[in-house]
């Protein structure tokens, strides 16, 4: 899966043949999912930096994703900066409130931290949705500029679609420099046993900090991807209902494998579209591929661990009556 | 004893480990009480009492895993009562746990970092920017450890399809890239058949011959007698016996906590 051919060749496809294609077709339609799956990607690759190789099930993503939107969409329409501070900015203040709520619920344990999570995405969420005179609330905030650079290129397909792909570039490759390296064994010795690795001499709170404030500004950056792209946002896209569906193209593409959370992007964001003659039967179709993912792989298509381990593992740490219930 | 204790964390330490009217309570339970005693520099300590005697309950509180409600303990005349697990562990002390853990869905060679890189650290930048420095002395001290413990050949193997003997090793292969001062194993021969036991009794002694401190929990008393220069006998969360492996096998208030009294087997 990784050797250095297969990246060549993807690149290629990613960079030169989709583009080009799409371009041809001069299809502004398939663009759009084109951009809508690269900014999935990034959101999955790095979810699946904080609850695949990092063990920590994270329900609250959306939330990090909208703040990232947020930022890059008020600081292009009201100070008018341009794309390439605005994302950086994006990803900087995701990581920064990541940080901020890492504070209290990093001690949290198992499906705590997940409860905690959730509550984190619905408060962002609430708080987009109500603060009405700074996020304008429901009415969102339209008219964010697009993806250009004066005299060189012009907002448009091609400029969205190579800045989505140079940002998947450059997430994936963080990613993977994280993870395939020593620092990626601390990470997934704290999926593996936390205690463990604390007795290793590993600051296990510090760890999972730093590796939720990556996650964190890469779903900034994803968010501001969002909003440069479609140039309009509102609350209503980052609900808990994107949380789960993040969640699921990492399940679906395998837990600590930065291959299949880019399937799994793929295909759950492409699937919906392919099936669109269906009509609404359609969601029938993405459910039953995911229930069967689950059912015949379990470890999802290239997953390092299975899943339902490690969601046992987390319940079972909430139900048994020996362990400190909730903090370590 | 306050003054003791100071003027001991201040010279040279006497003693690697230095426990003081170590006590820890769960609830109404005192599972450790008022123990005293200490492991010295090369020693080889052996730590034994019937099941409940309070022996993991001591490791865990020497690791730090467990706090003390009372008492002190001193590691290299530094107090260290308190103190995180991880803190303890970069001090120098590492252990193996009484169930196995491993890291089953992580190679062994990755399994040993872990320890390695307990003690040289670890930042995401370093792996970001790709910079080799911390990396190269982690990789070191992982094979290191690897091959003290012979575990080179299957370096590249899933930890979860190495053999029960096996993990053994490779947990205290993990604890050795800690670069310890003291290996605490609790039931290091537990599972083991008669040649794998005298293997690793060959083996833990290989160990402490290079100056390692060894503390160790186990039920195996030909293991235990033979292998450890002192043994501790804990019954009820107490010490009741300090001493030479001759001495402890004579000594009756150990004979009393193992067979019980005459009384009772009337």
């Amino acid at each position: 899966m990784t050797s250095k051919k297969t990246v060549a060749a993807m690149l290629i496809l990613m960079l030169v043949v989709v583009p080009a294609f799409l371009y041809w077709l001069n299809a502004s339609y398939w663009f759009g999912v084109a951009g809508t799956m690269m900014v999935f990607a990034i959101l999955a690759v790095s979810a699946n930096l904080i609850t695949g190789t990092t063990g920590l099930l994270s329900l609250g993503h959306a939330g990090f994703y909208g703040i990232g939107a947020y930022t890059a969409a008020m600081t292009a329409t009201a100070w008018h900066w341009p794309f390439y501070l605005t994302i950086p900015a994006a990803g900087l203040a995701a990581a920064a409130v990541g940080i901020l709520l890492a504070l209290p619920i990093m001690r949290l344990v198992g499906i705590y931290f997940a409860v905690a999570t959730l509550a984190v995405g619905e408060i962002i969420h609430v708080t987009l949705l109500n603060w009405v005179d700074f996020t304008h609330g429901p009415m969102g905030i339209s008219g964010i500029p697009g993806i250009a650079l004066a005299g060189v290129f012009k907002s448009g397909n091609l400029a969205n679609y190579f800045a989505g792909a140079g940002l998947l570039i450059a997430t994936v490759f963080a990613v993977h420099r994280l993870t395939h390296s020593y620092y990626g064994n601390a990470l997934r010795s704290l999926r593996e046993d936390d205690q463990c690795a604390q007795a290793m001499g590993l600051k296990v709170v510090r760890i999972k900090t730093e590796a939720f404030a990556f996650s964190c500004f890469f779903a900034g950056v994803a968010g501001a991807l969002w909003a440069h792209t479609t140039q309009y946002i509102s609350p209503g896209d980052f609900r808990f209902s994107e949380s789960i569906l993040i969640l699921a193209m990492v399940v679906v593409g395998g837990l600590g494998s930065i291959p299949g959370a880019l399937i799994g992007a793929l295909l759950l964001v492409g699937l919906p579209e392919v099936l669109r003659p269906f009509g609404d039967y359609r969601m029938i179709g993405v459910g039953l591929v995911m229930f069967l993912c689950i059912l015949f792989l379990p470890r999802g298509i290239c997953g390092e661990v299975s899943a339902m381990a490690l969601a046992r593992k987390h319940l079972n740490a909430a139900w048994k009556p020996s362990q400190q219930l909730g903090w370590r | 004893m306050n003054m003791t204790t100071s003027v001991m964390a201040h010279s040279a330490p006497a003693q690697l480990l230095l426990m003081e009217d170590v006590t820890r309570r769960f609830g109404g339970l005192t599972a450790v009480e008022g123990f005293t005693g200490h492991v010295g520099f090369g020693e080889r300590v052996g730590l034994i009492g019937p099941n409940g005697a309070g022996k993991t309950t001591l490791f865990n509180l020497i690791t730090g895993i467990t706090g003390v409600s009372s008492g002190t303990v001193h590691f290299c005349g530094e107090r260290v009562t308190g103190l995180a697990p991880d803190n303890l562990a970069r001090m120098g002390v590492a252990r193996t746990f009484q169930n196995l853990r491993v890291l089953p869905n992580m190679s062994v060679f990755d399994n040993v970092s872990i320890g390695a890189l307990g003690v040289v650290g670890h930042s995401p930048w370093s792996s970001l920017l790709g910079r080799r420095t911390l990396s190269n002395r982690i990789s070191k001290l992982t094979w290191q450890a690897l091959e003290r413990t012979g575990l080179c050949d299957q370096a590249g193997m899933l930890a979860a399809n190495l053999s029960y003997g096996r993990r053994k090793y490779l947990e205290i292969a993990r604890a050795l890239a800690l670069q310890p001062k003291l290996l605490i194993l609790d039931e290091p021969a537990a599972g083991l058949n008669d040649t794998e036991t005298a293997e690793l009794a060959f083996f833990i002694r290989s160990l402490s011959d290079q100056g390692l401190s060894v503390m160790l929990v186990e039920h195996d008393m030909g293991f235990v007698m033979s292998l450890c220069d002192r043994i501790m006998v804990m019954a009820s969360g107490r010490k009741i016996a300090d001493g030479p492996p001759a001495h402890i096998a004579a000594h009756p208030a150990v004979l009393e906590a193992y067979l019980g009294t005459e009384e009772d087997e009337l």
